[in-house]
């Protein structure tokens, strides 16, 4: 009967080490890649928006204006989607990461009569998003029912959600949710302000925490 | 059956394996855990940053609880000794037998029973097949090894099916060392993939790996039933060091912790633990909660790395973790099947052994020379001095390190 050794023992797990870390770093990708690489490389701050219909029956040239009358947001950039013809993309640095407020630019894009269908945030290695939302204060039932909505769910047919969140604060008192994004990871801005008012808690601001507390 | 097998490494391989690990990057890419661990409440972090009287308090009652362990142990066989041939001299029959086995059982001796054989043998066959459904449970978690390491959705796919392979060559026991060495291997991966913090989570399925590595490569062809005593030495270390070094990380990362115990409030009035943190100042009640837990953990540990009371502190894991999978997490624990298993198979062990054999040999020495006061004081300095030596020097260091 034959017995391993210690050097083939130590090749295979080296090899299949090897394996998996180039496979990672060939194929794992993200909203803003996740990879050491990719987070080193972080430098500015950036808003992503899908907006279909934009392209065709609405002019995007009232949307780039729109834009432009938020102070804290950069130059947009136009990104096509070939597989939208009518939707278009738009890439914005953010310059002034303090004074962000997605809820800001959903109103101000509502004005001219537009609602993305996705708006994510990233290009920050460590963040969070604090929604400020009222009903909180002496309630606690709503409390668990904010907590509820801020956990993770796995649909069948629709996947997990979530997948960006490393954990979440429902702050009763200073009637806040915080939402700590994974190292490395892009947020779904949409998807949290959707889930937020899906469960009775519509955010009033939703803005960006950066440094240590994150 | 096993043959009892020796896996040597030679020093110039392992200083290539302790460079590669030491190498890797330490990149915090993901550190949530499984289980809810938001922090509630805050923190006194300035607890941390030095020897507080209340850490002090703690970290005494766990070094007198060891010391005092210790010393059982270096001095178990003249106990035993004197109980079972002195006090209990005039027992007979059945009863004489079962103190023995008791003896035997908590002394880390074999154990002559056949149902004790019985029960160890399922126990290895439980602890070497388990990791296939923890490896299962991940893979239909969109995770790698454990919940821990959640994986990206676009490489979740092609890690699904390597661990679903994985788990069904531990199931069918085929070509194990192929499958231990691509554990060891995978381990090194998630040192570099993930921060190295959660890394110390998945020690104890190195163990499983120890024994996979030092199977024969037709394994499938026969039932492995037994783990010899050079396996399970390693097993026992292993698992050990997993644990002394899980409790150390509970004070290091202390928000982690109490953010556990505050979405699982129960857990904070835990009456094992509340034995080493009752009467500290209650301003520092989850402070001291965690340091309590942490040294409870570097307690079972480092005795268990050691040798000591083994079967004891194996069986008691077993009661805390079965605990903390039905009662108090829940479904969310059920990878903790896997370390049951390990603790299982450790006390229902015939092969038990301990590290402290040039201590035990002067002790023999000495009792042979008919100098038994000299024989205790030998086991009770040696028992102080290791003690003090495993608590306090990491604990002070821990209070100089910045904390995440």
């Amino acid at each position: 009967m034959r017995f391993s050794n210690a050097k083939e023992i130590i090749a295979i797990a080296l090899v299949w080490a090897l394996v998996l870390i180039v496979y990672d770093r060939l194929f794992s990708k993200h909203l803003f890649a996740p990879t050491p690489a990719a987070v080193a490389k972080f430098t500015s701050p950036q808003v992503t928006l899908w907006m279909s219909h934009v392209g065709c029956s609405r002019g995007l040239e009232e949307v780039l204006q729109a834009i432009k009358t938020l102070p804290w947001l950069g130059e947009p950039e136009v990104v096509e989607d070939v597989s939208k013809p009518c939707g278009r993309g738009l890439m914005v640095n953010v310059g002034d990461v303090a004074k962000a407020d997605f809820m800001e630019l959903r109103h101000t894009l509502r004005n001219v009569g537009v609602v993305p269908d996705e708006v994510e945030f990233g290009g920050i290695p460590h963040f969070a998003l604090i929604a400020k939302v009222s009903q909180l204060m002496g309630c606690l039932p709503c409390v668990q029912a904010a907590r509820e909505a801020m956990t993770p769910k796995k649909d069948p047919k629709m996947g997990s959600t979530f997948k960006w969140l490393d954990s979440a604060r429902v702050g009763e008192e200073e009637q806040a949710i915080t939402a700590y994004v994974r190292y490395g990871y892009g947020a779904d801005v949409g998807e949290l302000i959707r889930t937020l008012d899906q469960a009775g808690f519509p955010p009033s601001s939703v803005r960006i925490m950066v440094g240590e507390k994150a | 059956m096993m043959k009892p097998v020796t896996l040597r490494f030679h020093r110039r391989q392992a200083w290539l394996c302790a460079s590669f690990v030491l190498l890797l990057p330490g990149v915090a890419l993901a550190h949530e855990r499984f289980i809810k661990h938001d922090i509630l409440h805050p923190l006194h972090r300035e607890f941390f940053r030095l020897l507080d009287p209340n850490m002090v308090n703690i970290a005494l009652r766990v070094t007198a609880v060891m010391a005092v362990m210790l010393a059982l142990w270096f001095l178990r066989d003249p106990l035993d000794n004197f109980i079972e041939n002195k006090l209990l001299l005039r027992l007979r029959g059945k009863p004489k037998q079962w103190v023995h086995l008791v003896a035997s059982f908590l002394t880390d001796k074999p154990v002559e029973h056949l149902w004790f054989k019985r029960i160890g043998e399922w126990a290895v066959i439980f602890f070497m097949r388990c990791p296939a459904l923890v490896l299962m449970f991940s893979a239909v978690n969109d995770a790698l090894v454990m919940p821990s390491y959640p994986l990206e959705p676009s490489t979740v796919s092609v890690f699904k099916y390597a661990q679903v392979i994985m788990a069904i060559g531990i199931i069918t026991q085929l070509f194990l060392p192929f499958g231990g060495a691509t554990i060891f291997g995978t381990f090194l991966y998630l040192l570099y993939a993930f921060d190295w913090k959660i890394a110390v989570d998945v020690l104890p399925v190195l163990t499983v790996a120890i024994v996979y590595v030092s199977s024969p490569w037709v394994s499938h062809l026969q039932v492995i039933t037994t783990i010899s005593k050079q396996q399970m030495r390693w097993v026992r270390v292993l698992l050990g060091f997993g644990f002394f070094a899980l409790g150390w990380m509970k004070i290091y990362n202390h928000d982690l912790t109490i953010g556990v115990a505050d979405n699982y409030p129960s857990v904070l009035d835990d009456p094992l633990i509340s034995l080493f943190h009752i009467g500290t100042n209650p301003m520092f009640k989850r402070e001291s909660w965690i340091v309590a837990f942490a040294l409870s953990e570097v307690l079972t540990g480092f005795l268990l790395m050691m040798g000591v009371f083994s079967r004891v502190w194996s069986a008691f894991m077993v009661y805390v973790f079965t605990k903390l999978m039905l009662v108090d997490f829940g479904w969310a624990e059920i990878p903790h099947l896997y370390p049951i298993g390990a603790f299982l198979a450790v006390t229902f062990s015939n092969n038990l052994s301990d590290e402290f054999y040039r201590i035990e040999k002067l002790e023999e020495y000495e009792a042979r020379r008919g100098k038994t006061g000299l024989e205790i004081l030998i086991a009770i300095v040696a028992s102080v001095v290791i003690a003090v030596a495993a608590i306090f020097p990491i604990l002070y260091v821990l209070t100089l390190v910045e904390h995440p």
